[in-house]
């Protein structure tokens, strides 16, 4: 027997030529199991904006698990599964949050200051996951401690591979600079950063990668996926800072390396610290898609240009002072000089 | 006498009668795939004409072409034929017939027309009105603001 639900909206008239059909007619469980199932991420957020009761069916923690699940597979550890089950709306926050990239401004903050702190996130957790070709060839869950002393002083780094460790793929070496393009368009990471106790996520990767080069000695290609932040402190070299996953392979295209670190306007890698405070400011953050999946590369591009153009700055403040200097020097011998001919 | 009564069974002919008068003779297996006209069947033996009393008659035809012609590539062609409206009135008949293969293939047909399409466009396909108090809808914006973006124009 079918059940009509109340209808939101017209009601269905099967006897009348030409009756709009409405989808509140169809049971509930048929919308929710055949239908929306067959949605991704984005899509079922749209559907559940349309109006209450598809709000209240695309609410089912089933649906979004699912998405997490096939678009993140590292999302499935148990580990994993218990922090999201702890978000405000489980499985459909985590999404939300880790879906998009952080907005460009995210660390600008007006109304109040920042400062790190340390005791509200004891602990992140790395969900990374990496494809080629759409084809999942390494999904890891790493745990990071960030209270001790060592963490805090320390540059900021975290491996997802043990030294010793290396994943095999059936990748190809590129030989030449086409492939390494080529690589650039078939290869995706996803680097969530989870925050347990302030139950929240941000994914720290750019999707596609921002340049892929082999290395002039030993051969290895470095892949590197980059997020730009800013919003720190103006004219400091913390005024925009990049998060850097750097993943290497070796020469048979085993994945030697997957880090993280965090990059400052001067190419310094912050101490964990103030890596932290970077990650805080960003994991409370707007989100934003990417207009394209280019953008990721064309915002880094343009911080490394930045990033030129304050050294250039910085030289010629020094040259500046340095001919200051001189010019000093030049005009006291002058006048040591002329005080003792005189 | 057994098999001959079978025999007569299997070509036994069917009548369906759609909500607008317009009758339909089927085969007796092929009404069977419909389980609610099944369940008919397995109610009153005899019965030569079954009313569905919710399906127009060009849906009916339709839905029975699909179970007689259904395969996988008949049904990658067959979700492309129809509007938005027919789709969601052939899924309501196949709902009440409880034809499980039709309707898990128009639910697919569905949810490929929303795929990446903004809230407004996905209401005006339903015909579904927004129900939503300004302050949901404001925290709804807010919170997917990354959904409404990069959808397809409508």
């Amino acid at each position: 027997m079918v059940i009509l639900i109340s209808t939101i909206g017209k009601t269905i008239t099967t006897d009348e030529e030409g009756g709009a059909a409405t989808i509140s007619a169809i049971h509930p469980d048929i919308i929710q199991t055949h239908i929306l199932t067959c949605l991704d991420g984005p899509s079922l957020a749209s559907a559940s904006s349309t109006c209450s009761q598809l709000n209240n069916l695309s609410s089912n923690e089933h649906l979004w698990n699912k998405i997490c699940h096939s678009t993140w597979p590292s999302t499935n550890t148990t580990r994993v599964r218990h922090v999201i089950s702890t978000f405000p709306n489980t499985s459909r926050s985590f999404f939300s949050d880790s879906f998009s990239t952080v907005t460009a401004n995210t660390l600008h903050h007006r109304h109040h200051h920042h400062r790190t702190n340390l005791e509200t996130t004891p602990e992140i957790l790395s969900a990374v996951d990496l494809f080629h070709r759409k084809r999942l060839i390494l999904s890891k869950v790493v745990e990071t401690e960030t209270v001790s002393g060592w963490f805090r002083c320390s540059p900021f780094r975290i491996d997802i591979l043990d030294p010793k460790d290396s994943v095999e793929t059936s990748m190809e070496y590129p030989r030449n600079d086409e492939e390494c393009k080529n690589l650039e368009e078939e290869l995706r990471l996803s680097w969530i950063v989870i925050d347990p106790r302030g139950k929240r996520a941000v994914n720290v990767s750019s999707g596609k990668p921002v340049s892929v080069h082999r290395h002039w000695l030993t051969g290895d290609v470095h892949v590197k996926f980059a997020t730009v932040l800013h919003g720190g402190e103006k004219g400091s070299a913390t005024e925009v800072t990049v998060c850097s996953l750097l993943v290497t392979l070796g020469g048979e295209m085993q994945v030697r390396e997957v880090c993280f670190q965090v990059e400052d306007m001067d190419g310094i890698n912050l101490n964990g610290r103030d890596s932290l405070g970077i990650l805080q400011k960003a994991l409370e953050g707007g989100r934003k898609r990417l207009r394209s999946e280019k953008e990721g590369k064309e915002r880094f591009v343009e911080f490394m240009k930045r990033k030129i153009e304050r050294k250039e700055r910085k030289l010629r403040s020094e040259r500046r002072l340095d001919m200051l200097c001189v010019g000093l020097a030049a005009l006291s011998v002058a006048a040591f000089s002329t005080l003792f001919l005189s | 006498m057994a098999e001959e009564k079978s025999q007569a069974s299997s070509s036994k002919m069917l009548t369906l009668k759609a909500s607008d008068g317009v009758l339909f003779e089927v085969e007796l297996n092929i009404a069977k795939e419909m389980k609610t006209v099944q369940a008919y069947i397995d109610d009153c033996e005899d019965i030569e004409t079954i009313p569905i009393p919710n399906v127009l008659g060009k849906h009916l035809a339709i839905v029975i072409e699909y179970i007689k012609k259904t395969n996988e590539e008949y049904d990658a062609e067959f979700e492309k034929q129809w509007n938005m409206d027919d789709l969601q009135l052939l899924l309501l008949a196949a709902n009440y017939l409880n034809i499980s293969g039709l309707q898990e293939c128009l639910c697919k047909a569905i949810a490929k027309r929303i795929e990446n399409k903004s809230p407004e466009y996905v209401r005006k396909v339903f015909n579904i009105e927004n129900d939503h108090s300004p302050e949901e809808e404001a925290k709804l914006r807010k919170e997917y603001k990354w959904a409404f973006e990069g959808v397809d124009k409508d």
